[in-house]
């Protein structure tokens, strides 16, 4: 599952408590952090491409089931206007072993950055504004695109 | 021919729009159309900083369109 949604992140609703075969479960939470290269930053819009946005999230989840001996993963991801220390994004991935958990959730958090069509701009304590080009943690991502597609 | 454009991010907000419908020639490929468009609402991003949608999934430029498909220009994403 792979969700957007325009309020605060309701962890606690997404939590499947409910799989035997579990155990290991690893979380990831991204969350507005107070600076991006020594700028300080006052508050965060996100803003994304709805039905591609969604739709890529789910091929995301899908290869990182190939990939990885896990049971289950999900991710959700907040659109709109976030103050710091607000949770961005929320990944949750079940595996009968760690191992797996680990690895699948960096893969999903990388490729969510690479490729699912949501935009971040950032507003600054000094009062100007920026739209952010990730440009490192695209590379990352497509490392590892290539490794799926090649394997 | 036409296809509706769609616009997000620092693209919609120099577009000034989110939508737009636009009559296309045969024969123009999605970076020929994004700079045509560039020139119009003088878009800061350049070609090579683009990735395409059509239809809600990544294309490839050079990809025929057909009336009525639905164009995203994809600015650099930065979700997470």
């Amino acid at each position: 599952m792979f969700r957007i949604t325009d309020g605060p992140i309701q962890i606690h609703d997404l939590r499947d408590t409910t799989l035997d075969q579990v155990g290991g479960i690893v979380t990831f939470e991204g969350r507005v952090r107070n600076d991006n290269h020594g700028m300080r930053v006052e508050k965060l819009e996100y803003e994304a491409f709805p039905e591609m946005a969604e739709s890529e999230g789910m091929k995301i989840i899908k290869e990182a089931k190939v990939l990885f001996s896990i049971e289950e993963a999900y991710c959700v991801h907040r659109t709109g206007i976030l103050t710091i220390r607000d949770l961005a994004i929320w990944i949750v991935v079940y595996a009968k072993h760690r191992e797996a958990a680990f690895r699948a959730s960096e893969y999903i958090i990388d490729q969510v950055k690479t490729r699912v069509p949501i935009w971040k701009k950032e507003y600054y304590v000094d009062g100007h504004t920026d739209w952010v080009k990730c440009l490192s943690c695209a590379a990352k991502g497509v490392a590892h695109h290539d490794h799926f597609h090649h394997s | 021919m036409k296809v509706k454009v769609r616009y997000f991010a620092s693209l919609r907000e120099q577009a000034g729009k989110s939508q737009e419908d636009i009559e296309i020639e045969k024969g123009k490929n999605l970076k020929d159309i994004y700079q045509e468009l560039s020139l119009r609402y003088g878009f800061t991003l350049l070609p090579q900083e683009i990735k395409y949608s059509v239809n809600n999934d990544y294309v490839d430029q050079i990809i025929k369109l057909n009336e009525n498909d639905v164009v995203v220009f994809i600015p650099p994403v930065a979700g997470g």
